[in-house]
């Protein structure tokens, strides 16, 4: 290991393959190039001899800030005879002793190592996920694996944070062009939650399965399209919406049950703080009714309302309705 | 019980019907995709067992690799496609420790005390895609348990401890399909052999494939059902793939009656699709065309469900599957559905086609909500 004082236009920063050791992501110097200006280089980079020159193995950003001050050389730890899993490892093994990295991060940590060692899975998932705090599972390396095939935006937002793999994993299964579509739709700021984009992907997946057609068939539908020309929505009224019509048209039969529920329901809880639900997608066979009263007067009317109910048979229509919408609810 | 072979039986019809056992049979048109493994793992402590040895001599071109446990074999690739697809090649031999017969615990509505499942083997060569066992098993490689005299021996203690009311049902095709291996195992021969010994139990050999010729000349005595899961032409052809076709299925049914064998029809699971109507009207048109009702011991009907583990492997398995195309919704046991009026509507509609076709064969739902079983079960 030797300090010396490296000319920086012998490092290569600038070949399609100069990040071979470079984990860090993005490149962008930052706030870094500030500090080298005022104080200079506080800590060396490191760097090993290749065909030509140098390539870099730690201190991305300091050679980035040092290049674009226009430094004619840079104070560097020149690693010598070191195999190109070593200087991977050494250059791992910095990054992880220093902040967390970032999902992007980690990506290109496992995409190295997946080159490295011919895509052999269980070394990956023994030796470098618990570095990277991964659970060492196939799954967690092909959801980090597929974070590099996202579009360079995105890949930003999942170093900043703001997007997850939890969320690209939604995509996946996608083919490219009905990823591009969908992560238009969904992951566009600001976006749906995770749970939205979940079920939004997974009614218009079932659509698309049902018609024969592609998933950015259903997303170019025109009342899809319309809720996202149209300026008069807040994205909080137009993810609401596209749910709306995605659960109505996936759930053709259970959307006319629900109405039909509700339609009842309302003549008993007409103008009163009375409410009258069945369970969840009527699975099961209990009704909820609960209500709110301020006086004693409300209760009485209350269940003045629920006995009236009863003799009109009402209640036993309701019941009918969770068999699922069948000749037992027609008998009444 | 035993009737005269028809003309359907005859070896021009099954080219492979004399084939001695582990040759490579001439299949038919339509016949399930014959499972020939292209890796063989063996476990140390089944190199011994006289099942193993015989396999072993079936598969002189495949090297054993000895293991310690088949277990851990989940194969190391990427893609959950490309993994399945890998650990389905390669067949393992192992010793099954622990229970070789387990009673059925599987539904939640419906007591079944007197079932049991026989674990002869695990995971199966065949590719379903609405199969339970990719939620189920570590891993997809086919796996024979070769310990099959502690499975003998175990069957007749339960067997012969039952002095309660009803006879005891065994199902042996619920960890894997009952007839994929048996041109390797053999297995349907001590097993009917074993049943047809006693009188207060029942086997159940359930099938998707057509290999049924190891069961024609047996001495079954009546106390064994071979049951087929029998689908839409259009399901069969687009999700249970490698298996035999609607028509062989049929065919393969209705030589087993010949040979006086209980027929079980499973109709389950029934998947949504846009012309389900259609597919299965014209599947139970194609069934009771040919098979005799009065050899069909019962049959049950049952929508497609999934555990949320099972829908996520669909999900990412298959693009735009029919399987999640119906209006699936969570339900009371943990599983995903079709909603209750869908269901209503495919078990009245089907339950209809069979009465009005063998109205005095028996029908039950399988795992179904008491307020929707009420459709299709009974006579």
């Amino acid at each position: 290991m030797h300090l010396e004082s490296v000319p920086l236009t012998k490092i290569d920063l600038d070949s399609p393959e100069w990040q071979q050791y470079v984990f860090t992501y993005p490149t962008v110097p930052g706030s870094i190039l500030d500090s080298v200006r005022a104080v200079g280089l506080q800590q060396p980079i490191v760097v090993a001899p290749a065909a030509r020159g140098y390539k870099l193995v730690i201190g991305v950003k300091r050679a980035l800030a040092c290049r674009q001050l226009e430094w004619k050389e840079i104070p560097a730890i020149v690693l010598r005879d070191k195999s190109e899993e070593e200087l991977l490892w050494y250059s791992l093994h910095e990054q992880v002793g220093g902040r967390p990295l970032n999902a992007m991060e980690k990506s290109r940590v496992l995409q190295r190592f997946a080159e490295l060692w011919n895509g052999d899975l269980e070394r990956l998932q023994r030796d470098v996920c618990p570095l990277l705090g991964l659970p060492p599972t196939i799954e967690a390396v092909e959801s980090y694996l597929f974070l590099h095939e996202m579009p360079e935006d995105h890949q930003r937002e999942l170093a900043e944070g703001r997007l997850t793999p939890q969320h690209t994993d939604l995509l996946r299964p996608l083919r490219s062009d009905d990823r591009q579509v969908a992560a238009e739709r969904l992951f566009v700021s600001p976006r749906v939650s995770l749970q939205e984009a979940r079920e939004i992907l997974e009614n218009a997946n079932s659509l698309a399965a049902r018609e024969g057609t592609r998933l950015r068939d259903i997303f170019d539908r025109p009342e899809v399209k319309e809720l996202f020309v149209r300026d008069q929505y807040t994205p909080k009224q137009r993810t609401a919406l596209l749910r709306t019509w995605l659960h109505q048209e996936r759930y053709p039969q259970l959307s006319a049950l629900e109405k039909k529920f509700e339609d009842l329901a309302a003549t008993l809880a007409s103008g009163k703080k009375l409410s009258v639900k069945p369970p969840r997608d009527f699975e099961g066979d209990e009704i909820q009714v609960s209500f709110r009263a301020q006086k004693p007067i409300e209760i009485r009317e209350i269940a003045a309302a629920l006995s009236e109910a009863e003799r009109k048979g009402v209640w036993k229509k309701l019941f009918a309705l969770l068999q699922g919408g069948s000749d037992e609810e027609e008998q009444f | 019980m035993k009737k005269s072979s028809s003309k359907i039986c005859s070896t021009t019809a099954m080219p492979w019907l004399n084939v001695a056992i582990g040759a490579i049979p001439i299949m038919k048109n339509g016949s399930a995709k014959l499972f020939q493994p292209e890796a063989l793992f063996v476990e140390h402590e089944a190199r011994e067992y006289s099942l193993t040895q015989e396999i072993l001599a079936l598969l002189p071109h495949l090297p054993a690799q000895f293991i310690d446990s088949y277990h851990d074999m989940a194969a190391q690739v990427l893609g959950l496609n490309r993994r399945i697809a890998q650990e389905k090649r390669a067949l393992i031999l192992a010793v099954k420790k622990g229970e070789l017969v387990k009673q059925v615990e599987r539904d939640l509505f419906r007591a079944t005390p007197n079932e049991y499942y026989i674990i002869h083997s695990m995971g199966c060569p065949f590719d379903c895609e609405y199969c339970f066992l990719y939620d189920y098993l570590d891993h997809q490689s086919p796996t024979i348990f070769v310990n099959l005299p502690d499975l003998q021996a175990r069957l007749h203690e339960v067997i012969d401890a039952h002095t309660g009311e009803g006879e005891l049902i065994f199902h042996a095709g619920e960890f894997s399909d009952a007839l994929a291996y048996d041109h390797l195992t053999n297995l349907s021969k001590p097993l009917v052999e074993l049943f047809a010994l006693k009188r207060n139990a029942r086997l159940e050999m359930r099938t998707k494939s057509d290999y049924i010729e190891n069961l024609l000349d047996l001495e079954h005595r009546g106390r064994t059902v071979v049951s087929w899961t029998f689908n839409a032409n259009d399901v069969v052809k687009r999700i249970e793939h490698h298996t035999a076709t609607l028509e062989a299925r049929i065919t393969a049914a209705q030589c087993v009656q010949a040979h006086g064998y209980w027929v079980g029809l499973r109709f389950d699971p029934l998947v949504w699709y846009p012309a389900w109507r259609e597919g299965y009207q014209e599947m139970i048109a194609k069934i009771f065309a040919v098979l005799d009702p009065t050899l069909i011991s019962d049959i049950s009907l049952g929508v497609f469900r999934a555990t949320p583990g099972l829908k996520h492997v669909v999900q990412q398995r298959v693009r735009r599957s029919w399987l999640l195309a119906g209006e699936m919704v969570l339900c009371e046991d943990g599983k995903y559905r079709y909603s209750k009026p869908v269901r209503r509507e495919m078990y009245r509609a089907i339950a209809g086609w069979i009465r009005a076709r063998a109205p005095q064969v028996k029908i039950e739902s399988c795992m179904e909500s008491p307020e929707v079983a009420v459709i299709c079960d009974g006579v």
